[in-house]
């Protein structure tokens, strides 16, 4: 089943809803909007939609290619689908017109106002390819690395954070869409005195990007929550241990 | 010889010398001052082992997870804390009772994340237990009927007896449980 907002198309039962309309097309239509849901950010050329949509066939002309995405949009108009589904792109092709607020019925924040907020909590992140090497590091990770001389790029990352050794196979069922992120909580310092005394990190997958396996690992300084805790348990466990000294005696 | 690496982990109630027998164990070292871990802190310790039935021997990096012990608090994510972890050392204070009552839970807790993975239990603070009471005890415990559980030792932090076999026996059991 590929979605796309509020689109589903299930590609068995050849079948495409927006939320609970149906969208009727007919066979090309419907592969026109197969391979622009797959390539969802892709300006398509007139060759390329040929190529795919036509494999095998005998070749259309631009203007038969025109017809059937004025019909595709109509039947998404037909369905109450704000503004057009497929936009042009002058002189180069077609491509899936951005989903409107409506259809997310969410507002991202822009990659700056990520930044902003990432730098304001100290969050420092890497990135590992399907192969679990690291591929980017952000300027500050090695910051929360207990080794950071170990921390490379086109390396292996549990060299650099012992924390990842045994996590191998859950990374990788990340990696292959199986589950969708893991967490560490409370992880203590080891070898590197500088890093902070304890670190909280986030494993997600990247699902966005079409062409790239990406896993993105996200660090942040978890020391002001796990000394509270550390105060906390230590009390109730000493207050434990009298209590169970005063019950032999 | 290459290095393989291996994520073991030490569970337990709260103040049963889990910290104090991966001290002893990795810097030779004991304190008799109690300070709780939240969270877990993982130490390193490179060893060369031979396990038996293996023609040369093998460098092991331990990656040992001294894990926050179970209190009234609610765990911080503890399943997190198991998950890849190729053995355990599972730790129970010999002059608490109700710690050693606990030990199956931490049994069966770290089995249900790691089935098949190997377990071996440390009854700690021997030093605090008349030697008489050793053997009894340990034959208690070596008898739980679970097929990963392969020991059951008497140790002390303090002292350091039976701390090295402890780990070092769990190691080269992870490195037979890998290849098997």
């Amino acid at each position: 089943m590929l979605t796309y907002g509020k689109i589903s198309f299930d590609s068995q039962s050849c079948t495409v809803y927006h939320e609970d309309s149906q969208v009727h097309l007919n066979p090309k239509e419907y592969a026109l909007l197969e391979l622009f849901i797959r390539y969802p950010t892709h300006v398509l050329s007139y060759d390329a939609i040929i190529d795919r949509v036509w494999e095998g066939d005998s070749i259309p002309t631009r203007s038969c290619i025109r017809t059937h995405i004025k019909r595709l949009r109509r039947a998404f108009n037909a369905v109450d689908y704000p503004g057009e589904i497929v936009e042009n792109v002058h002189g180069l092709g077609y491509r899936l017109a951005p989903l409107s607020t409506s259809e997310t019925g969410v507002i991202r924040p822009p990659a700056g106002v990520l930044q902003r907020f990432f730098k304001s909590k100290a969050i420092e992140y890497l990135v590992l390819d399907d192969h679990q090497i690291v591929q980017y590091l952000s300027p500050g990770v090695t910051q929360y690395s207990d080794d950071p001389t170990e921390v490379k790029l086109n390396e292996a990352a549990s060299d650099g954070f012992p924390e990842f050794v045994g996590l191998e196979d859950t990374f990788q069922e990340i990696l292959d869409g199986e589950r969708d992120s893991f967490e560490l909580h409370g992880v203590g310092k080891g070898t590197n005195s500088a890093r902070p005394d304890y670190i909280n990190f986030y494993a997600v997958g990247d699902r966005d990007t079409q062409l790239a396996n990406r896993l993105f690992i996200f660090f942040e300084d978890a020391s002001d929550q796990m000394r509270s805790r550390q105060r906390l348990v230590q009390r109730s466990n000493e207050t434990m241990l009298l209590l169970e000294r005063l019950q032999i005696t | 010889m290459s290095i393989v690496k291996k994520k073991i982990c030490l569970i337990g109630d709260f103040a049963v010398g889990k910290t104090s027998l991966i001290r002893r164990y990795v810097e030779k070292q004991f304190r008799d001052q109690y300070l709780s871990t939240v969270g877990v802190k993982i130490s390193k310790k490179l060893v060369t082992l031979q396990p038996s039935g293996t023609p040369s021997p093998v460098e092991v990096q331990m990656m040992i997870w001294d894990l926050e012990g179970r209190t009234q608090f609610e765990a911080l994510t503890s399943s997190s804390y198991l998950q890849g972890a190729m053995g355990a050392i599972v730790v129970g204070a010999m002059n608490r009772q109700a710690t050693l009552g606990g030990l199956e839970d931490h049994i069966e807790l770290f089995g249900k994340f790691n089935p098949k993975r190997p377990v071996i239990v440390a009854l700690n603070k021997a030093d605090l237990v008349p030697p008489d009471q050793h053997k009894s005890l340990r034959e208690r415990y070596n008898n739980l009927t679970y097929d990963t559980v392969l020991d059951c030792q008497c140790t002390s932090a303090k002292t350091g007896e039976n701390v090295d076999a402890l780990f070092e026996t769990l190691a080269k059991a992870c490195i037979k449980n890998a290849k098997g």
